[in-house]
């Protein structure tokens, strides 16, 4: 896994390549909770590139969307591919998330 | 953990077994593995020999090994890219399971002894997994709560589910050592 940050105003996109699993958990929360202690609300995590998820990736996701909800801010799924969505939509997570299918159109929702 | 509940028990001396047809949510499309002739041509040809991975246990850092195994698995059997991704996950899971609460204080089996051995039948592909950890069955985890608040959802509890979601069929069996888990995906 590699997880790219970018900057676009006051939108942070996170994109993560490769495999957001068990392996990578830890590694991908870290990063977000950095930049949440940075005083950054508003995130665009951008999956178009990320190939699987697992239920320890989704903790993650779940664990970024009640921070970023409790900091009023907001947070948009992007760009999910077949196995990243049946995940999510086997969870339920799309009826609680934000998602966008593009890491432009999240940015443009978030700006 | 534990799986002190009743359990369907088949009278084998083995050990107690339990056995469920999962419901699923949808049928899984046939993506990229080739029209239904071709692959039931192929595979009644014989599929392929079972393959087993050993890992150490010791860490999650082993998924990577578990990815590597059904990448070279993949592509000889000629599985389609989600096909493989689903059997992954519910590898996973189930993995990360066993190596993270599969040997508490109280049990500590020396050597740690998880496989995974992969199998494909006419119709289906199987995975046996086995281990030495403490006996626990996943199928007798209750459902999660899916239509919780984002406030309101509880962090995990969701990869068992996912098991049962995307398996045709599982079987968990406890053994003399520890666990078997069987699980049947067909191919599609």
């Amino acid at each position: 896994m590699n997880i790219t940050t970018m900057e676009h105003g006051p939108v942070v996109v996170l994109a993560i390549e490769g495999r957001l699993d068990g392996q990578h958990a830890q590694t991908a929360e870290q990063t977000f909770v950095e930049l949440a202690q940075a005083g950054k609300n508003r995130f665009v995590l951008d999956f178009s590139r990320m190939a699987y998820i697992s239920s320890a990736g989704l903790r993650v996701v779940l664990v970024a969307a009640k921070k970023v909800r409790a900091m009023q801010g907001r947070l948009v799924c992007a760009g999910m591919s077949d196995q990243v969505r049946d995940v999510f939509e086997m969870s339920g997570f799309l009826s609680i998330l934000e998602t966008a299918a593009t890491a432009e159109e999240g940015i443009a929702l978030l700006q | 953990m534990g799986s002190d509940e009743a359990v369907d028990n088949c009278g084998t001396e083995a050990g107690k077994v339990h056995a469920a047809s999962t419901g699923k949510r949808s049928p899984v499309p046939a993506t990229g593995s080739g029209d239904g002739t071709d692959g039931r041509t192929r595979s009644a040809e014989g599929g392929f020999a079972a393959r087993t991975l050993r890992l150490p246990g010791e860490s999650l850092d082993e998924l990577a090994l578990l990815h590597d195994f059904f990448d070279r698995l993949g592509h000889e059997a000629d599985w389609s890219e989600r096909l493989k991704l689903d059997l992954l996950l519910c590898c996973e899971e189930l993995l990360t399971n066993t190596i993270s609460y599969g040997y508490p204080e109280e049990h500590q089996a020396i050597p740690r002894r998880i496989e995974a051995t992969v199998s494909q039948e006419t119709d289906y592909v199987v995975i046996e997994l086995t281990d030495n950890a403490i006996p626990f069955n996943p199928l007798m985890s209750g459902p999660p709560v899916l239509t919780l608040d984002l406030e309101e959802r509880p962090i995990g509890g969701l990869g068992v589910y996912f098991v049962k979601q995307i398996a045709d069929e599982i079987h968990y069996e406890e053994t003399e050592t520890g666990n078997r888990l069987i699980l049947r995906k067909r191919l599609v």
